[in-house]
């Protein structure tokens, strides 16, 4: 070995060694970490759900639920599904229906509603307003719409709600 | 053993030596790194956490009581559920290494309970109370 090392072309050989293993291991070390990269993107891939889908059923509580804007009969009890009480159809109600966490909220599904025909307008702009969940940022990705009924006093008329979804930002 | 590795062959045998330990060991570690990925707990809890998060927003959607059975033998995982997001772990996983889906109920709603090395998993509704427990 010491032999090796003495003669010109051991040193040359010894060197060519040190310089491609070192080349190497920086290669080998990105194949490894990029093989793992890869596998957990399909990982990610094989358990994703449609974003419309997930929004749906998130949305689905604003003319299905009580709490947030749809019609109960106040002597019943009965919820009617698919029917908007005018009154209930505020940014207050909206923000103690649905509200994303005020810290992560921004990656998480946010809302604008607009209820076809009823929306508020604007006093400066003349423009109607829409109501938004707390982090809703007009970044509209898609745009789902349920046929509904409103409910003012003891009429009724049919329309649409329009809900544009945020899937994150 | 001085003459095998004093001369030069004696060095190259070193190296090609030294070679196929460096091959062995990156195979060893893809290998390993795959076998992991492999195993279907990962996914299978990433799927877990998000079908019960989307079951607790369906069953917010939902007026009146309710009782859901979710359907497939989950003895295998331990399952918590929070104000404001479902955990999933392995039954004899620490917590910490569990999958987490955050959802967000209507003011006034509550949600709890837990779940662990049970067959079969059911979400109770009532009114605005929403309970996780063993079905009866």
């Amino acid at each position: 070995m010491v032999r090796m090392f003495k003669s010109k072309k051991g040193q040359y050989d010894i060197a060519r060694k040190s310089i491609f293993w070192m080349i190497a291991g920086v290669v080998i070390t990105i194949t490894v970490l990029a093989f793992a990269m890869i596998l957990s993107i399909y990982q990610g891939e094989v358990s994703t759900v449609p974003a419309e889908y997930e929004a749906k059923l998130t949305a689905l509580r604003f003319v299905n639920t009580a709490e947030c804007f749809t019609y109960q009969d106040l002597v019943t009890g009965r919820i009617e599904s698919g029917v908007i009480d005018i009154d209930k159809f505020t940014q207050e109600r909206l923000d103690d229906c649905y509200r994303s966490d005020s810290e992560r909220g921004y990656s998480s599904f946010n809302f604008g509603l607009s209820l076809v025909g009823f929306d508020a307008i604007d006093v400066d702009s003349g423009e109607e307003k829409i109501l938004m969940t707390n982090n809703f940022f007009n970044k509209v990705d898609f745009t789902l719409r349920f046929p509904v009924i409103v409910r003012s006093g003891s009429e009724e008329f049919s329309t649409q709600l329009l809900v544009f979804v945020q899937e994150g930002i | 053993m001085k003459k095998i590795f004093g001369g030069k062959k004696g060095v190259q045998i070193l190296f090609i030596v030294f070679e196929l330990l460096i091959v062995l060991f990156v195979i060893f570690t893809l290998v390993k790194i795959a076998e992991s990925y492999g195993s279907t707990t990962g996914t299978q809890k990433a799927i877990l956490s998000k079908d019960l998060k989307m079951m607790v927003d369906t069953l917010v959607a939902t007026p009146g009581d309710v009782v859901v059975e979710y359907p497939g033998d989950v003895s295998s995982y331990q399952f918590h559920l929070f104000q404001d997001h479902i955990l999933v772990a392995l039954y004899d996983e620490d917590k910490g290494f569990g999958i987490s889906n955050y959802f967000s109920l209507p003011k006034g709603y509550k949600a709890t309970g837990s779940v662990m090395e049970s067959e079969k998993l059911c979400f109770v509704k009532q009114n605005t109370n929403m309970l996780l427990s063993n079905c009866v």
